[in-house]
């Protein structure tokens, strides 16, 4: 009913209030509860998802508090949390605030890269949609193989790629990856050129949602490029800013692939992380119990950091 | 309604049930069939090797076909670490009938190892005629309880691995003493290149040279190793810290070149190839690929000398994997025949020839080529040490603080006691 008291039709040429009277209460539930019969039809997925994720989440559980090696003989013994001081007690310290810190910076470059490139690329470029699909390209090639790639392209004097074009410029070598914060840089450099695709084509979309109109507007009113970006563009991005952040420290802090490929956690340990350590205690050691006990901290950690990221963006979110 | 939401009820918690216990029983669920015609092995033979020797091993199975043409061979080959994949198989009860493992080990420490596999049943014994031929020094790598649980393939020298023709090029020597070795990286850096390329970016790099050197510097592994075991040695007190001196010098020297400890084994061994260094220290089997990577060059296998008295540099000579037979294999008898048919003397010199080495069994069909001719005659003199058991926390931590010691990040007695502090008596 409009406010003149005048019927309007809606698209189907049908007034809403006919439309509502000819659909009685017992078929209106109908309608909501379409597919509930259905329900049934998740069950492969389900017991395929209980079978391969939920049971061994809880059997790792379990094995964090045990003595579970790959000398075990029977069933593993109980040993309470001594896998977890056994951890902190060696080498997972330096590892756990090398984690922090390559996350921080991961996240943060993913996300200034991520946000200039789709700025970049949402405007009247030449060949932008070219330029979209190079940049996010690597995603879709896995971690390792490129991690491997890189290892060769910044391999020692005389075998890697950039050093083998030094010293065709007759630059003098650098080593890359024997050197710890070379290794830490070039790591990072490896995550980025394969993960900011994504993180673009996350708030490309964002962009591609804030409407024309309102930019013209503040444009209208004399709003200059940077003045429109933070007034107008910013505050609708900011759904996009969150999965972006999230989806950057999840992933952040559990990075593995490019670290095993180029590093190994080396030289001598100062590229080892979390990740890189769990793959080490489990792989090299046989000692799935203190592998778990790492992975299950890991866990924990992930979530509390998640979280409390989540609220405080969720908030910010809010306000804009 | 009721009666499908509890039928669903149940077919969830079946599933769920059927899960956990597949789940619980996975590790035993295999059994062991003995798949046999009249005695003569038929079926098929499964087995998991190292893909760095799939020729050698395809070269063997089609063989053993012949002689046995009811079996069907179907093998794997897995590139990078055979071992780690083989102990979650074993884990995951899905591991095949033949295995790669490793000679020796401890029962304590949980590894891919004779002696941890045997010890815990995973591994069955060989009943084979050559079991009674392993040679008296070799009986601890492939035998435990008097039963002989490998096969102990051959011996592979971990040593220098020389480009001759590079150094013949250059009029450079190969090193007798440490002193020498030492002038070796000195003259080949004011060449404008370097003496050694090691693998020092890999995991199981670093290790190479200070297993090469140890066995000048430790008389008798066995009783350290006993000793170990006993609390009565320590890392921090034995020659290992000599070695980890001659490693920092070396080191300092510049022995290893710009950028080694971002240098990976196969980048090591191209160097080598292409003759901007003049040696790698590696396994035997690595002559082969330096080989194939230089077809024009003559290469040399020599030990690493630990001392200045070049009559006590001894070779450390090491069946570097050996093959065993998975306690739940599908196929026990092809199994078995299997390694009965590699101990017979042409599986065994073509095994030799592929892994570069030298029988450990008695062979007459095998002579050794001209590049393992040196190796031959240390081992036919005696002149040779096995390598002494190290734990895998201990040789883990050992290629980690290798590489800090050539940072400059911990001294040679720093190493030893990081060693000692993870060491499992």
């Amino acid at each position: 009913m409009s406010s003149s008291g005048v019927e309007l039709p809606t698209r189907s040429g049908v007034p809403p209030a006919v439309k509502e009277t000819s659909i009685s209460p017992r078929k209106r539930r109908r309608v909501r509860s379409v597919g509930r019969e259905l329900w049934w039809l998740i069950l492969p997925g389900a017991a395929v998802y209980l079978y391969v994720v939920v049971v061994p989440t809880f059997q790792g559980l379990q094995g964090a508090f045990t003595d579970w090696s790959f000398g075990t003989v029977g069933a593993p013994n109980f040993t309470g949390l001594e896998n977890f001081t056994r951890i902190f007690s060696t080498d997972a310290g330096p590892a756990v605030f090398r984690t922090l810190q390559l996350a921080f910076v991961v996240v943060v470059a993913q996300n200034i890269i991520g946000l200039a490139l789709a700025l970049l690329l949402n405007g009247r470029v030449f060949g932008r949609n070219m330029l979209r699909t190079i940049v996010f390209a690597p995603m879709v090639v896995s971690s390792l193989v490129v991690g491997y790639l890189f290892k060769y392209i910044f391999g020692p004097p005389g075998v890697g790629g950039v050093n083998q074009v030094l010293a065709a410029l007759g630059q003098q070598p650098v080593d890359f990856l024997g050197n710890p914060t070379t290794a830490m840089v070039i790591i990072i450099v490896t995550v980025l050129w394969q993960s900011i695709g994504g993180n673009m084509i996350i708030y490309l979309a964002g962009l591609q949602g804030v409407p024309a109109e309102l930019e013209e507007a503040a444009a209208i009113d004399g709003a200059g490029y940077w003045t429109r970006f933070w007034f107008v563009v910013r505050p609708l991005l900011a759904p996009a800013i969150t999965i972006n952040l999230m989806l950057g420290l999840i992933g952040g802090l559990k990075i593995f692939d490019q670290i095993f490929a180029l590093t190994n956690g080396g030289p001598g340990n100062q590229t080892q992380t979390i990740a890189t350590l769990i793959y080490t205690y489990f792989s090299q050691y046989a000692d799935y119990g203190r592998s778990a006990a790492l992975a299950l901290l890991l866990a924990i950690g992930i979530a509390i950091l998640s979280i409390i990221q989540f609220s405080v963006l969720r908030r910010q979110e809010r306000n804009s | 309604m009721k009666i499908l939401n509890r039928v669903v009820t149940a077919a969830v918690a079946t599933l769920t049930a059927i899960s956990l216990a597949g789940c619980a029983g996975s590790t035993g669920s295999t059994s062991a069939t003995n798949q046999t015609d009249g005695g003569e092995p038929s079926g098929t033979l499964t087995g998991l090797f190292s893909s760095y020797f799939k020729d050698t091993y395809e070269q063997i199975a089609a063989d053993f076909k012949k002689k046995y043409p009811k079996v069907d061979v179907k093998f794997d080959y897995q590139g990078g670490d055979v071992g780690q994949l083989v102990m979650t198989q074993l884990q995951g009860g899905t591991a095949p009938d033949i295995l790669t493992s490793f000679p020796g080990g401890t029962i304590k420490d949980p590894a891919d190892t004779v002696a941890h596999l045997s010890s815990t049943g995973r591994i069955a014994p060989i009943e084979a005629p050559w079991t009674k031929d392993v040679p008296d020094a070799w009986k601890p790598s492939v035998n435990y309880q008097d039963k002989t649980y490998a096969y102990p393939g051959a011996l592979q020298p971990l040593a220098g691995i020389y480009n001759k023709t590079k150094l013949d090029e250059l009029g450079l020597k190969i090193p007798t003493t440490v002193d020498e070795t030492y002038q070796l990286c000195t003259a080949a850096k004011d060449k404008g290149i370097y003496a050694y390329a090691l693998g020092l970016g890999d995991p199981a790099g670093p290790q190479m040279l200070t297993y090469a050197q140890l066995a000048t510097l430790e008389p008798d592994p066995v009783k350290f190793d006993a000793d170990m075991a006993a609390g009565k040695a320590k890392y921090t007190d034995s020659v290992w810290v000599k070695q980890f001196e001659i490693y920092k010098k070396m080191g300092d020297l510049g022995c290893f070149g710009e950028g080694a400890l971002g240098r990976s084994s196969d980048q090591a061994v191209q160097e080598v190839a292409k003759g901007t260094a003049l040696a790698t220290v590696s396994v035997g089997a690595v002559l082969g690929q330096v080989q194939k990577a230089a077809p024009g060059n003559s290469f040399k296998v020599a030990p690493m000398p630990a001392t200045n008295n070049a009559a006590d540099t001894k070779v450390v000579a090491l069946p570097g994997f050996v093959n065993t037979i998975n306690a739940k294999a599908k196929n026990p008898t092809a199994a078995q025949a299997f390694l009965e048919f590699m101990g017979e003397a042409e599986p065994s010199a073509i095994y030799a020839k592929g892994f570069a080495s030298v029988p450990v069994l008695p062979n007459d069909a095998y002579k050794a080529p001209e590049e393992l001719a040196t190796f031959a005659e240390l081992i036919k003199s005696g002149s040779y040490a096995p390598l002494g058991t190290v734990q895998a926390e201990v040789q883990t931590q050992l290629n980690q603080t290798i590489q800090s010691l050539i940072l400059g990040d911990a001294t040679p007695r720093q190493v030893a006691e990081k060693l000692d502090a993870v060491y499992k008596k």
